[in-house]
């Protein structure tokens, strides 16, 4: 943490020196203005010291809103931690509403930052309709949009996340060669949100496989809303229903533990395979305690990274608001019980280079 | 409880209690769920049933004591949230499972009170001042004590685990907390003065306070035995999913325990009803949740299912006990 401070400091430094200088004398480089979106472009035989300026400047004083669906949970946290990070670091204001998953008061958060004209907007969809037309409004005021992991019927300047569609294909195929001939060929689906982004996406990736195999049968297909008392229940139901099923498969972390506990309740832990997304500190430990069989990470960490260098490209490029739509689709690999413990496997939203023990 | 309430006052019409009928309609459902769904009617499945609406239950006797004594608390979940979430982060910074149970327990009492003082010396109604206090204690909770959306339960701490999972005679331990709760609450509400007073008050709480009862204490306990009880449902909830997930606090399940409350004919006017009401709304609700579930329906089915129910009850109560110039509240 020290480190991580002392180098702030140090690039705070050097963002005020390179403020005072432009401030000292205007070398008539084209510098970015006051108005997001409308920064100019630096021509290709400009100085280094030109680029420099250029770069700094457009972050300087820069107001970078974050809106996710709700905070205390690792996934929300660790990407705000990673913002906040990036962004104050080179002397942006960096302004966090959290709705606590509440969709009105996600949707009244967006409205009331739109006024106060931010000049990056990042927000987590609740659904793929909600801020469908904020967004597209945000962009048409100059403020620049990036959606992540759950992405809006309206596409902004940038999505960062998992590619759900392919995760969706990755885990539907993995389940039908541990669920195929010689089994049940028994499988229960958890949803998020029925309406979300994430949902819709891995439901398309999953239908697409599942079609080309008979032999796996869906039995349940449920939405819980992330909750981890809704899977808990849903899937004890569903276990006493089919005592053969072979796999449930959640689609978050968090929710599909409580899928995991009523399954180990019933006794069938050791049959029923349990499969997930995300790779917050509950998968690493669930693998580790034999709960979950797999999950998929998407490199949340990462996420919040490459949303902080989206953010800067964006801030420099000189581009108007929804000119050009872009996705940075995040590294997915695989963590099973036999990797869970390697360094970095999992992130806490606290906490860099993590390793469960 | 309905028999000595019907003694009391002047003869109805209606014989029929809602209790009654809703039973009917829980015995129906599953006779119909027994012949069409394979699966439903066996050992596991309707315990698995039972388990599943426990926690609801628990929540439902506990609004069901301020409900009857013409109260209503919407701080309920709130309360048992913030009491939970904050035992379980203890636990997990190393405090003693009973101390950090403990300082649970104070936290809930506490809430209880301030609702208490608030609704009886304040007189504010119970509506806006559980509303206010609800959303007061979760807002302050999650800023300054809570760390998190989610409280895991460490590792080491079998024991609220337990409450939530354990089988003792292979029996799921919530089934038993509730039919505890609901055999304590029956004693105390029908059986002892204090939970006579409860009705006294809900029937009529002027005349209540002029045949002697110290109508404002009184107040004061019916919310804080609601938060109490309020805080055993947490318990378990958290037990069985090992963790407590505060989300739930903005989450629709306020309006569930209303709805098993009123379903099984605990009015909203006050005086009626009792702990069998409860079981019998909750048995509905586990019996509908279940079958949907064998049924495989999506949230939009489930949800249109769940709206026609409360309607009907509704509709029921408005029936059986029509507004009056004695039952008519503010709003109304």
């Amino acid at each position: 943490m020290a480190r991580v401070t002392s180098a702030r400091t140090a690039l705070l430094v050097g963002a005020l020196a390179a403020a005072l200088a432009l401030t000292s004398c205007t070398s008539g480089a084209k510098s970015g203005t006051a108005a997001a979106g409308s920064g100019d472009q630096l021509a290709g035989n400009a100085s280094t010291e030109q680029l420099r300026d250029h770069a700094l400047k457009s972050l300087q004083g820069k107001t970078v809103a974050f809106v996710p669906v709700g905070m205390g949970t690792p996934l929300t946290e660790e990407w705000s931690r990673q913002i906040k990070r990036g962004f104050e670091a080179l002397g942006a204001k960096y302004i966090l509403r959290d709705p606590n998953w509440d969709v009105a008061k996600q949707a009244d958060a967006v409205t009331s930052l739109i006024n106060q004209k931010p000049d990056l907007l990042i927000v987590h969809n609740f659904d793929v309709q909600l801020l469908a037309k904020l967004i597209q409004k945000a962009e048409e005021q100059g403020t620049y949009v990036i959606q992540v992991n759950m992405v809006s019927n309206y596409k902004s300047d940038a999505f960062v996340g998992a590619d759900t569609i392919g995760l969706g294909r990755k885990m539907a195929n993995d389940i039908v060669s541990v669920c195929g001939k010689g089994t049940s060929g028994k499988i229960q689906i958890v949803q998020g949100d029925a309406t979300s982004g994430f949902t819709l996406g891995l439901m398309q990736g999953a239908n697409e496989v599942f079609k080309q195999h008979p032999e796996v049968k869906v039995v349940s297909t449920q939405a819980a809303n992330w909750d981890r008392s809704k899977a808990h229940d849903i899937t004890a139901t569903v276990i006493q229903q089919h005592p053969d099923l072979c796999a449930s498969w959640g689609f978050w972390d968090q929710m599909e533990y409580g899928a995991a506990t009523a399954i180990k309740e019933a006794g069938k832990i050791g049959q029923v395979k349990v499969f997930t997304s995300d790779h917050s500190v509950v998968t690493c430990e669930a693998l580790r305690d034999k709960l979950f069989y797999q999950s998929y990470a998407y490199s949340v960490p990462t996420q919040g990274t490459d949303i902080v260098a989206i953010g800067k490209y964006l801030l420099q490029s000189g581009l108007k608001p929804g000119t050009a739509r872009t996705a940075d689709y995040t590294q997915l690999y695989k963590i099973d019980r036999s990797n869970w413990n390697q360094p970095n496997m999992c992130y806490d939203g606290k906490h860099d280079g993590l390793t469960v023990h | 409880m309905t028999t000595m309430l019907a003694r009391l006052r002047p003869a109805r019409r209606v014989t029929w209690g809602q209790e009654q009928i809703v039973l009917l309609v829980v015995v129906a459902l599953v006779i119909v769920f027994s012949v069409t769904l394979g699966g439903f009617f066996t050992l596991n499945n309707l315990l698995d049933l039972a388990r599943s609406v426990s926690a609801l239950g628990i929540l439902g006797i506990a609004m069901a004591v301020v409900v009857i004594a013409r109260g209503l608390d919407l701080s309920l979940i709130a309360s048992m949230g913030v009491s939970t979430a904050l035992a379980i982060q203890l636990m997990g910074s190393g405090l003693s499972t009973p101390l950090a149970l403990l300082v649970g327990l104070v936290v809930v009492v506490a809430l209880g009170v301030l609702n208490g003082v608030i609704i009886a010396f304040v007189e504010i109604p119970p509506l806006f001042a559980t509303l206010a206090t609800g959303l007061f204690v979760y807002g302050f909770a999650r800023s300054a004590w809570l760390n998190g959306l989610i409280a895991d339960i460490p590792r080491d701490r079998g024991f609220v685990r337990y409450l939530g999972q354990g089988r003792p005679l292979g029996i799921p331990m919530p089934v038993l907390l509730f039919a505890a709760v609901a055999v304590v609450a029956h004693v105390l509400l029908s059986r002892l003065t204090r939970g006579r007073f409860v009705y006294a008050h809900g029937d009529n709480s002027e005349a209540a306070a002029l045949s002697g009862i110290a109508v404002r204490p009184l107040t004061i306990g019916e919310y804080t035995v609601c938060a109490a009880i309020g805080y055993l449902a947490g318990l378990v909830l958290a037990g069985s999913v090992g963790g407590f997930n505060t989300q739930v606090i903005n989450s629709s399940l306020i309006y569930d325990v209303l709805l098993v409350v009123v379903i099984g004919g605990v009015s909203l006017v006050g005086g009626r009803g009792g702990v069998l009401s409860v079981v019998v709304g909750t048995a509905l609700i586990g019996v509908m949740l279940n079958g949907m579930t064998i049924m495989n329906l999506n949230v939009h089915q489930q949800n249109i299912i769940k709206g026609l129910i409360l309607l009907a009850a509704l509709v029921l109560d408005n029936r059986l006990h029509p507004r009056d110039e004695e039952t008519v509240r503010q709003g109304d």
